[in-house]
């Protein structure tokens, strides 16, 4: 951001203008007529001792512009919260999102990534049928581990996880077969296909499986949806973007004799655009503050109904929040957002009317 | 201090404003800028303020050649004018302080100097007790002194005033020349561009009259 008007002492500029700069305080005696080099010496010598009031007067410049326009901003508060309104909802719709399918995720990666296959037993397998068949397995390629299930204990899992053992009463034998779930270490489905393919042909086997695909399907269902978040996120960010520049485009219109009598008694551009700019980050700010806000509280109201889906798998689940850093890059990224909007609308429109000098 | 050498100014839709004119204002001293509406008064005003640039001749202020000023050096030339204008251009969503301070603020001044000299400023033009008051709740002959301290807050080398005198009655016309002649009395030079020939006949300053653009010459009395 532009320095206030004592910038260009740094730099060279000609002894008149350089004279306006240096014209600091005790530095002239009341209507002294110094010729122009002569005050620009004198201002070379004093510089080194204004500097540090230079910075403190910048520091003060910029505190100033922030509660002007804070000021001005409370001082029309139906127009600055419908701005504020319109940009808390472009940023809360991708970021509400995001942290939705980043929920999504941790649940799907909680699943083994890789590729399992369950195996289910022939009726006539036994027990010890069963150890050999899984001694076989350890030595086939791309095994991981594997779990064998036993008749009674899937009946036991079965009514532990659906509590219909009333069902399975009706039956006078254990009607579920004995499984053993192949762990594979690889994702890829191809593996996967082919150990399914050959343990089919096994004989104690009746029924082979691939199971954890839809894990996957998931897993690439939100990664899709992420990107069409990210591509939502980017055109929502250039609503943002448009809602700022119109408002700071009526704010410089408003404001527009204010910045010719600023251009008259000398204010550079830097300070005629200072207070836009900053108007514009404020819009930003805010909303992502109100967007962040309105995320946590859709996440919190969720938490209840999440809670009660999860006790009925027997689990539990925390909805994940924004962390830190999400919510920083927030913050950062709208007020950006704004600041740049202002930037666009300042560029293009104060040149509608400074500098009338230039033609 | 002020030099215009054979400037002309022609306006983009083929209005010529001024033609080949010459003069030049030495430090402290005044000189009222007259002549009919329509004359050139105003766009004089303006080539010195830079608010518009000469179409020939060359335009010297305080030695150097404004028309080479690059437009980011144009705020920093602006510092060393005061202007005092005919509808005053007072900003009235703030107080008569915070006006007068305006020139100060965007020089980037230290608050407590720029208090110091916005009362001493004030105090001159005698609107130190309104400070805190809206201009709009002064009459037209204080806002023009506001006006005037907002001018010269800044102690600039040189005073445009454009019609000072245009809305008032002659006593209070008498006081703001007094104030100009003050400034004058300390280096500032000072151009009233005024059609106020009664006021012009009172003082015995130096006279330039435009007539359709032109300069008719100039009678120091």
């Amino acid at each position: 951001m532009d320095r206030p008007g004592n910038r260009d002492t740094n730099t060279k500029v000609n002894s008149s203008a350089r004279r306006g700069a240096s014209d600091r305080p005790n530095e002239r005696a009341a209507g002294s007529v110094d010729s122009a080099s002569a005050v620009s010496r004198r201002g070379a010598s004093n510089r080194q001792v204004a500097w540090r009031d230079q910075i403190s007067v910048y520091f003060d410049q910029h505190r100033i512009v922030i509660s002007d326009t804070l000021d001005r901003l409370w001082s029309t508060p139906v127009s600055t919260l419908m701005t504020m309104a319109v940009v808390a909802v472009a940023i809360a719709l991708p970021s509400g999102l995001y942290v939705l399918l980043a929920n999504v995720q941790q649940v799907a990666k909680s699943w083994d990534g890789n590729a399992q296959v369950s195996l289910f037993l022939k009726d006539s397998v036994d027990q010890t049928a069963a150890q050999k068949l899984l001694k076989r397995i350890a030595l086939e390629p791309h095994i991981s581990r594997t779990e064998y299930i036993s008749k009674a204990d899937a009946l036991l899992e079965f009514e532990e996880v659906s509590g219909y053992s009333a069902l399975l009463s009706e039956f006078e034998d254990n009607p579920l077969p004995s499984v053993i779930v192949v762990y594979l270490d690889s994702p890829a489905l191809a593996v996967a296909e082919q150990f399914k393919a050959q343990a089919s042909e096994w004989q104690a086997v009746q029924l082979a499986q691939l199971d954890a695909q839809w894990v996957r399907k998931l897993q690439s269902l939100v990664s899709l949806a992420k990107n069409i978040v990210a591509a939502l996120a980017v055109g929502l960010a250039l609503a943002v973007f448009l809602v700022v520049i119109n408002t700071i485009r009526l704010a410089i219109e408003n404001k527009k004799s204010e910045v010719e009598i600023y251009q008259l008694v000398g204010a550079t551009n830097g300070f005629i655009r200072r207070p836009f700019l900053y108007i514009g980050a404020w819009f930003g700010l805010s909303g992502g503050i109100v967007a962040i806000f309105s995320v946590e509280l859709l996440l919190v109201s969720l938490q209840a109904s999440v809670t009660d889906l999860a006790t009925q798998y027997q689990s539990q689940y925390l909805i994940q929040g924004m962390d830190f850093q999400t919510v920083l890059f927030i913050l950062f990224a709208s007020a950006l957002l704004g600041l740049s909007g202002a930037w666009i609308a300042v560029a293009r429109h104060l040149s509608n009317f400074e500098f009338l000098a230039i033609k | 201090m002020i030099q215009f050498d054979q400037v002309t100014k022609k306006y983009p839709n083929g209005h010529q404003a001024l033609s080949q004119v010459s003069f030049s204002i030495e430090p402290g001293q005044i000189a009222f800028l007259t002549g009919h509406s329509g004359a050139g008064k105003s766009t004089l005003l303006k080539l010195i303020m830079l608010l518009e640039k000469p179409s020939q001749g060359s335009l010297l202020v305080n030695k150097q050649n404004i028309a080479h000023l690059k437009s980011r050096q144009v705020p920093f030339y602006r510092r060393q004018i005061g202007m005092v204008h005919q509808n005053h251009q007072l900003l009235f969503d703030r107080s008569v302080f915070d006006n007068v301070a305006l020139p100060l603020v965007v020089s980037g001044y230290q608050s407590n100097e720029i208090g110091r000299r916005v009362r001493a400023a004030l105090d001159k033009v005698g609107l130190l007790s309104k400070e805190r008051l809206n201009p709009i709740n002064l009459s037209g002959g204080e806002q023009q002194r506001v006006g005037i301290a907002r001018a010269v807050v800044n102690k600039p080398s040189i005073l445009l005033a454009d019609e000072p005198t245009g809305n008032l009655d002659p006593d209070l016309s008498a006081d703001t020349m007094d104030l100009f002649m003050q400034f004058s009395r300390v280096g500032v030079a000072v151009l009233i561009a005024s059609h106020d020939t009664a006021l012009i006949e009172r003082y015995k300053h130096r006279r330039l009259v435009l007539d359709k653009g032109r300069l008719l010459g100039e009678e120091a009395r």
